[in-house]
């Protein structure tokens, strides 16, 4: 899963309105001619998308010039343009796309994924989120948490920067120490557990605290990306050294793939993060859109499409179930006063590709300038029920029962999103 | 004094209680297969994944087969 932090617009990217294009620089017609007050205030005229688009691929998708990599890609990408979510403000709606609920607390779809299929890696963690090299998203490690399922379950977080914190043997104990030490160790856990038979509880911290030792060397190889070829970094742009953003938000998607390919089973790719301040380092352009969106657009575009690539060249594809997302879209308008969009949780685009998905398809629509879902109106829970569906699980029954009541992913809601599927 | 009935018998054996409860009772049967038509009941018992606390990551079986 990308997730694109902030917030980004769907009228500049992949949902392509020439409405909006015509009327250009004139008031969005409201039903009764009210006006329009959004999150941060009031409305100004209608702004054409701002960069162009044109048709990509055999399919001839409209996607434009601020993510020409990926729009090469677009044969590859089933397209949802009628995505809706619940909150217009980030905290909330990244809870959303990340835990089904807009409240704090709930177990991120890759804790519930792990939770329902354990992993096919015996080193490495079942579930990673590999944070933007410029920070986290707004709700930081909510986005990756188990909440009230059992902890094992929670992403862990690395990237290609930072590996998994305390992993490295401090440089004042020698190797032999170290490892006399953990056997030392064990030695006293075999004798503690032969003096207390048939504790479960005991065996499964002993084998957590194993498992921890054997990702301490595997989880420092899979983050090592000396062995890559030069086309490969090539690929990704990992070795641009013209925007060393672009090449460590690059180094992270390699990361992904090598973690893909380790059998890891939910990764959670973050691009943007919140702390740098309103669209600094992140897709919220409320004010510069431009001027901020000409730097946040190389960094995301060349890397992922790698990585998309990647994973198609490698067979990967084949039974990998790539999600692009973001916590809700932009206003088709410039904010009065200002040059940039505002929230528009009414309507926005999110992509899939890979396993189960159909290639070069298009989902649902924007009404004629891109403001309000009107076609195959899709939610968050209905995006989450079809994931789970794509990984074998039914989204009405898969549970976990915490204070009196049997959660789900999707709390009550959702529906398998039929059309979408290969 | 010992009862031979049991609490549901003794209810039921409850003139108010017996008229109440055949209505009540009637109309949750009724409402459950309305919602079963309308496919708005859950398609079954919710599946718990179990868990072996000393493999907790053990790859496990999914619902049915998967894509991804």
């Amino acid at each position: 899963m990308i997730f694109c932090s902030g917030a980004l617009s769907h009228v500049d990217t992949f949902d392509y309105k020439p409405e909006l294009i015509r009327l250009h620089d004139s008031p969005m017609p409201t039903p009764s001619g009210e006006k329009l007050i959004t999150f941060q205030g009031e409305q100004g005229n209608l702004i054409k998308p701002l960069w162009d688009f044109k048709p990509r691929g055999e399919s001839g998708t409209m996607t434009s010039d601020l993510l020409p990599h990926l729009g090469e890609l677009a044969d590859e990408m089933c397209f949802i343009h009628s995505m809706t979510a619940k909150s217009n403000t980030h905290g909330p709606a990244e809870n959303q796309m990340s835990t089904g609920f807009t409240l704090d607390g709930f177990p991120s779809i890759g804790a519930w994924t792990t939770y329902a299929l354990g992993s096919e890696c015996r080193d490495l963690p079942a579930f990673v989120a590999i944070p933007d090299p410029r920070g986290v998203p707004q709700i930081g490690p909510r986005q990756w948490q188990s909440a009230f399922l059992p902890a094992v379950f929670q992403g862990t977080p690395f990237n290609a920067d930072r590996p998994i914190p305390n992993l490295t043997r401090p440089a004042t104990i020698s190797a032999d120490a170290d490892r006399a030490t953990r056997d030392f160790l064990a030695l006293l856990n075999e004798d503690h557990l032969a003096r207390h038979p048939g504790d479960t509880d005991l065996a499964a911290r002993i084998s957590a605290y194993e498992l921890a030792a054997k990702m301490q060397i595997s989880a420092a190889a899979v983050a090592d990306l000396s062995d890559e070829s030069a086309e490969t970094l090539a690929l990704y742009g990992a070795n641009d050294v013209e925007n060393s953003l672009k090449a460590r938000f690059a180094r992270n998607c390699i990361l992904a793939r090598r973690l893909v390919e380790k059998g890891v089973r939910f990764v959670q790719l973050f691009n943007g993060a919140y702390a740098m301040g309103e669209g600094v380092g992140n897709w919220d352009g409320h004010k510069k859109i431009v001027d901020q969106y000409a730097v946040h657009g190389p960094i995301l575009d060349q890397p992922v499409a790698g990585l998309l690539r990647d994973l198609k060249n490698r067979g990967l594809l084949a039974d990998t179930l790539v999600v692009f997302v973001t916590e809700f879209g932009r206003m088709p308008t410039f904010q009065k006063g200002a040059n940039g969009r505002d929230h528009n949780p009414s309507g926005f685009t999110v992509w899939l590709a890979g396993a189960g998905v159909k290639r070069a398809f298009h989902h649902g629509a924007t009404d004629e300038f891109g403001y309000k879902a009107v076609e195959n109106v899709a939610t968050i829970y209905d995006l989450h029920a079809t994931i789970l569906h794509l990984l074998g699980l039914d989204h009405t029954r898969l549970s976990f029962y915490n204070n009196g009541i049997e959660r789900r992913l999707t709390d009550v809601h959702g529906h398998v999103i039929e059309p979408i599927l290969a | 004094m010992r009862h031979t009935l049991t609490h549901a018998g003794r209810h039921l054996l409850d003139r108010r209680a017996f008229l109440q409860w055949g209505g009540t009772g009637l109309s949750g049967i009724a409402l459950s297969a309305l919602l079963h038509e309308q496919q708005l009941l859950a398609s079954g018992p919710p599946i718990r994944p179990i868990i072996d606390p000393a493999q907790p990551y053990a790859p496990r079986q999914p619902n049915f087969a998967p894509k991804a």
